[in-house]
């Protein structure tokens, strides 16, 4: 998102240099200012003292915003989502962020668990969640994350509607005691 | 959103309709259902809402042809509802509006819900659970 905004604020930039160029011949091919009289005005502002140096960096400085472009791109990238179901009606999908949205709510309630990092993956018949958990000290880990497991599963199944094929569970930490 | 006008031809003379009508009924029909907190719009949507005017398009994907009409819809859900259910009667709503007001055969609605949103009072009112605090 933010690439594309500043993108978008380079292309501004361009376009509105080459307007400005545009306008400025414009006006010379109609009379309206002379070569001569344009011509002189650069040189003065080239002889200037640093004039050489700020013409330089501004042409260095659309020439490279024109090479960005160039090469950018523009085509907006929707977010990944999984199908849900396909019925008479049409397609219902589900952003994986949404998914990882709600699996987050789960883990939130949970005191043990000190912090989450969620994947989201695509799997045969449904998706498959990777958890990687921090927790509290002297937890029981096995039967936590056997808990979690099918709490987890259930919890996405009745909210959101998809089948959890597969509950990754990764154990990072269990030292951390701040909050989540 | 291209703004075209597709034609209907009738034997007393023709009716069009252009995307966005569309669009907007299908997009009235989807936030009027329960569970649907908002659609999911771009950039230049969340530009005109900002500059005061309210997009009713937003969100929504309008494919005309002839008589049938596709549909995509970028929703977003309030936390704690039934999300396929919701998106169901989604496309149930949204079918029924666009063949009762155009007469349009709706192929289908597809639904992307893009986003969950998650009420303030719902978290405010857990953390006072979790602390034993009941406000008193």
């Amino acid at each position: 998102m933010k690439n594309r905004i500043f993108i978008r604020i380079l292309l501004v930039l361009e376009v509105l240099v080459a307007i400005a160029a545009a306008a400025a011949l414009l006006i010379c091919a109609w009379g309206g200012l002379s070569v001569e009289l344009a011509a002189q005005w650069f040189n003065g502002v080239c002889a200037a003292a640093g004039g050489q140096v700020i013409v330089t960096v501004i042409c260095a400085v659309v020439i490279i915003i024109g090479f960005v472009l160039m090469f950018a791109r523009f085509s907006k990238k929707s977010p990944e989502s999984h199908m849900l179901r396909e019925c008479d009606y049409g397609s219902i999908s589900v952003a994986t962020i949404a998914i990882e949205e709600i699996s987050r709510r789960y883990f939130n309630d949970i005191k043990e668990i000190r912090s989450v990092n969620l994947n989201v993956y695509a799997a045969r018949g449904g998706i498959q969640i990777k958890a990687s958990l921090a927790l509290a000290p002297n937890v029981n880990i096995p039967e936590l994350t056997a808990n979690v497991q099918t709490g987890l599963k259930q919890y996405v199944e009745t909210y959101i509607g998809i089948p959890v094929v597969k509950t990754i569970i990764v154990v990072f930490d269990t030292t951390m005691r701040a909050g989540k | 959103m291209a703004n075209e006008v597709y034609e209907i031809t009738e034997s007393m003379g023709s009716i069009s309709y252009a995307d966005n009508v569309i669009a907007t009924i299908a997009g009235l029909a989807c936030i009027d259902v329960a569970g649907i907190s908002g659609m999911s719009g771009g950039i230049m949507s969340g530009m005109t809402e900002l500059l005061g005017r309210k997009d009713l398009t937003k969100g929504v994907k309008v494919d005309l042809s002839q008589k049938d009409v596709k549909v995509d819809l970028n929703i977003i859900v309030d936390f704690g509802v039934e999300m396929h259910k919701v998106a169901e009667a989604a496309q149930i709503a949204v079918k029924k509006e666009l063949e009762t007001m155009s007469g349009l055969n709706v192929l289908c609605v597809n639904i992307n819900i893009q986003g969950i949103k998650i009420d303030k009072d719902i978290i405010a009112t857990k953390v006072q659970l979790a602390s034993g605090d009941d406000g008193e």
